[in-house]
């Protein structure tokens, strides 16, 4: 009897041992760097989280999780991931050259995934910053493919929605995830080329960045240099907080920014919201549809120019200043249509003035220059104001 | 010369054989072996007939399946050749409607430079279509492809539309 309690234990123990999840590092190389240290990473496919360095290295941790995987299979997922890197004249260069192409695919498509809200009449809330925060940190939690799928599918209602990702989740599942991590020293320079990739920015980076994403996802915290140049195009567009930088963002169906400050944006045929603009920002751009949450008290000035736009704000609680410049432009207060600029003439004229009241606090001025555009100023008593676009 | 087969056998006399003690025995046991043959080799038989029988069964299923799959990837190919040429017939609606609408050329071209640009999207999709038609996250991928293009344009005409309708409304 003790002896099959025994062979019973054994075979609890074996079984359970094959079913739990198991870490494989399959590459790690560290890399002495100085303050004139570059580095490129070239990525297809996949997530790859970027972090400070805890030291002075700059060090690539690749490794994958198995859940419940085959033994005989796993060599097979082993063997798909190759990652090149070098060093030489101080440059560092990465190139992964993994073929996942399933999960490139995937992220192709995640781009895409984002439906255009097209619905005539929205509901235009006010959120504080930290609203708008909450909402990228929910937004940018790792979520499985299906899981993202069925949460933007317009096909089942919420409550179908809800039922089946908990099935999903419930199911014992099969399956590795990929963790690939790059720690990158505070002075480094980082040049990122990446295409139908998550890039996971974690930390608060302050080394120059110049990013080109096409497809996938871009998610940062917070990203402070003045030199920076990200350009994001066909993606979905998560950043808790920009600080200073070039930033072009292109065909971006969802962008949540939840604070901006001393930066030059330019967007095309994207939505975008952000929670607060800061100090002395300049946005440009075409086709786009822009809601700001808030302005902060000392926003000093905050330049636009946009075409075929429609710019949301609102109401200010501290006194501003405004300037319209442009033609064929129209300006709504509340529901109400309070300006036109003229639509018969190419002609840029004044055609809107907010002069500074001279009470309370004074934040900033903006200048607007708009062209076949809505100003959009919403009044913040108004809970849920509704709007005809 | 001439004999009578029959007087021959008379003339010659047989010699009476007593058969051996262990005859029997030794009758039953080459019997027995001789049996043991037949029946290996009818179990060989019956192998053959249950090996062939299966192959046959295999054979018959497996050429309907691929038949079955041909016929749904015909299906599936044919239904997303059906979708591409809707939404190309109506992306040309659209383009044709939105260059009536606008007189900004410059407008016009920003707009043929994106279509244009999702249009080798399109291209670089469709080649990873053809190495593998049953996925369906590239033909999701595809229409979705479309479904932008047909947006943007619907979009953009949408924005124009309301704003000529708006500065009609307005007496400002």
């Amino acid at each position: 009897m003790k002896t099959l309690q025994f062979k019973l234990w054994l075979l609890m123990f074996l079984s359970s041992a094959t079913l739990l999840a198991q870490k494989e590092n399959i590459y790690t190389k560290s890399f002495k760097t100085d303050k004139n240290t570059t580095a490129l990473l070239k990525l297809t496919g996949g997530t790859v989280e970027i972090e400070s360095s805890p030291d002075e290295n700059f060090h690539v941790e690749y490794s994958v999780e198995f859940d419940n995987y085959p033994k005989r299979k796993k060599k097979e997922v082993i063997e798909k991931v190759k990652i090149e890197t070098q060093m030489s004249d101080n440059h560092i260069t990465l190139i992964d050259k993994s073929k996942f192409y399933f999960n490139s695919r995937i992220y192709t498509l995640l781009g895409t995934l984002y439906k255009k809200d097209t619905t005539k009449v929205k509901n235009y809330n006010k959120k504080s910053k930290q609203d708008l925060i909450e909402q990228i940190k929910e937004s940018s939690a790792p979520i499985s493919f299906y899981e993202e799928m069925i949460k933007n599918s317009n096909r089942h209602s919420t409550k179908e929605k809800e039922e089946l990702i908990k099935k999903y989740k419930s199911r014992k599942k099969k399956g590795y995830n990929r963790i690939f991590i790059i720690k990158v020293p505070r002075n480094i320079e980082l040049t990122i080329d990446a295409k139908n990739t998550v890039i996971r920015l974690n930390n608060n980076l302050v080394n120059k960045l110049s990013v080109r994403l096409s497809g996938g996802k871009f998610i940062a915290k917070s990203l402070s240099n003045q030199s920076n140049v990200i350009k994001v195009k066909n993606a979905l567009f998560l950043a808790e907080n920009i600080n200073g930088g070039e930033l072009a963002l292109n065909n971006i169906k969802k962008g949540l920014i939840g604070s901006i400050n001393e930066a030059n944006l330019l967007a095309e045929f994207s939505n975008l919201e952000i929670g607060e603009i800061q100090k002395n920002n300049t946005f440009k751009g075409f086709s786009n549809d822009i809601l700001i949450h808030n302005f902060s008290a000392d926003f000093k000035q905050f330049d636009l120019f946009l075409e075929y736009s429609k710019i949301h704000f609102f109401k200010l609680i501290n006194d501003y200043e405004l300037k319209a410049i442009g033609y064929n432009t129209l300006v709504n207060i509340g529901n109400t249509v309070e300006k036109a600029a003229s639509s018969k003439s190419d002609k840029k004229e004044t055609f809107f003035v907010k002069e500074r009241s001279s009470e309370g606090l004074f934040s900033g001025i903006m200048n607007f220059d708009m062209t076949h555009g809505f100003i959009n100023i919403h009044l913040v008593h108004d809970k849920n104001i509704k709007v005809s676009h | 010369m001439k004999q009578n087969i029959r007087n021959l056998f008379k003339q010659e006399v047989l010699q009476k054989k007593k058969l051996p003690d262990s005859h029997r025995e030794g009758f039953l046991e080459k019997l027995s072996a001789s049996k043991k043959k037949r029946k290996r080799i009818t179990m060989l038989y019956k192998y053959a007939a249950i090996f062939s029988i299966l192959f046959s069964i295999g054979f018959v299923v497996t050429n309907l399946f691929s038949k079955e799959n041909n016929a749904t990837d015909t299906a599936l190919e044919i239904q997303l050749r059906e979708i591409e040429k809707t939404y190309l017939e109506n992306i040309d609606k659209e383009w044709q409607s939105f260059i009536v609408l606008t007189k900004d050329e410059k407008l016009i071209k920003r707009y043929e430079d994106k279509l244009g640009e999702l249009n080798e999207g399109y291209q670089e999709i469709s080649s990873q279509y053809k190495i593998d038609k049953n996925n369906m996250i590239v033909i999701e991928a595809l229409i979705e492809n479309l479904k932008t293009r047909l947006q943007l344009l619907q979009d953009i005409q949408q924005h124009i539309n309301l704003l000529n309708k708006e500065h009609e409304n307005t007496t400002i």
